[in-house]
């Protein structure tokens, strides 16, 4: 276990040593992962961006400034840009099709296997979050499950803290309403 | 407080129920919610949609994910090494100068006495320009003209020499 600082071992991968983005990779590869997977709902586009996010990291880090914030939050930043584009040229394209089609779309997003090995709790759970709007979601995945002060999230989403804790509790309100009874609504 | 109707109440729970806020905010905080039956509820209903949401356990990423991370680095992009900066010269080059002046000057003191000596001076000396320059002034002349033309016959060699040096060697 390598036990330098996340920062520490960014530049060392800025003067390009693998075995520190391996380390880092050790560190974050099941929150990174985690975070791609409830932002997209779609394990297969999860693993694509985590492993364009440490190939954006290992390409980039020369230009992580430890003055200006954590590494996490810079990595979080790249992997979070991903999952924006992602979903917005997804979005683009789905309007496009026909209903029947789009729900083809769907189906096919998520693999058969992954959906099973999920319980029907988690299922509603990661459907509920599918139907918040993206900018809704971040804030929620964030704070939930990656656990950030909305500090950390503002540097991370270049947003106002404000303006992201508004985004929270209309989030809870509209999660209450897709939980149902999860969500302790009657 | 009034209640979590008010955005900046809401915020404040928020903070509370996060653990965002420092001690004493967090005191005032929770005397202010057990006596006030609207906070407590929202701070329930907070914790009813965390605890659901947190059924989403953490998933394991793919097996091979972090062998695919790894293997697929592409190569660093060459980064643009800037140019050295040219050091500022010396004084101490200067000073180098000062046996090269001495010497021309001795040069050209002993070929002004040498001209001034010599037969023909007389002679030369009649010319208004020469006289006017002197025998020191001519013998200076003719050593910067002796020393131009030697330049001038050493330059193709020196041109040629660093020509030699510029070609790259064969692979």
């Amino acid at each position: 276990m390598d036990e330098r600082s996340d920062e520490a071992l960014a530049a060392e991968v800025a003067r390009g040593d693998a075995s520190a983005l391996r380390s880092l990779y050790l560190r974050y590869e099941v929150r990174a992962f985690n975070l791609l997977l409830r932002l997209t709902g779609q394990r297969e586009l999860a693993r694509e961006l985590t492993q364009e996010t440490f190939t954006r990291m290992w390409r980039m880090a020369h230009l992580f400034d430890p003055g200006r914030g954590l590494f996490k939050g810079w990595l979080f930043t790249i992997a979070l840009n991903l999952a924006r584009s992602e979903l917005a040229r997804k979005r683009y394209a789905v309007t496009h099709v026909e209903p029947e089609e789009a729900d083809c779309v769907a189906a096919e997003a998520e693999r058969p296997d992954a959906l099973l090995a999920r319980s029907e709790v988690q299922r509603n759970v990661a459907s509920a979050l599918a139907k918040l709007s993206p900018h809704l979601r971040e804030v929620v995945v964030m704070k939930v499950y990656q656990q950030l002060k909305f500090r950390e999230i503002a540097e991370v989403t270049q947003t106002p803290e404000g303006t992201l804790k508004a985004r929270f509790h209309r989030a809870v309100a509209e999660l209450r309403e897709h939980l149902g009874e999860l969500g302790g609504r009657a | 407080m009034t209640g979590p109707h008010a955005e900046g109440n809401r915020n404040a729970l928020l903070d509370f129920y996060f653990q965002e806020c420092d001690p004493q905010r967090a005191a005032a905080i929770r005397a202010h919610v057990e006596g006030c039956a609207a906070c407590r509820e929202y701070l329930e209903m907070l914790g009813r949609v965390e605890g659901a949401l947190r059924a989403w356990a953490d998933e394991a990423p793919p097996v091979d994910l972090g062998r695919r991370v790894l293997e697929a680095l592409p190569p660093r992009p060459l980064r643009r090494v800037p140019p050295a900066r040219r050091p500022d010269p010396e004084a101490s080059a200067l000073l180098s100068l000062i046996p090269a002046m001495a010497l021309l000057v001795a040069a050209v003191r002993w070929a002004g006495g040498w001209l001034a000596a010599s037969a023909y001076w007389p002679q030369l000396e009649k010319w208004t320009a020469l006289h006017a320059l002197g025998a020191w002034g001519v013998a200076a002349l003719l050593l910067l003209a002796l020393g131009g033309l030697a330049a001038l016959a050493v330059a193709p060699a020196l041109v040629f020499e660093s020509r030699r040096h510029a070609r790259p060697s064969p692979a």
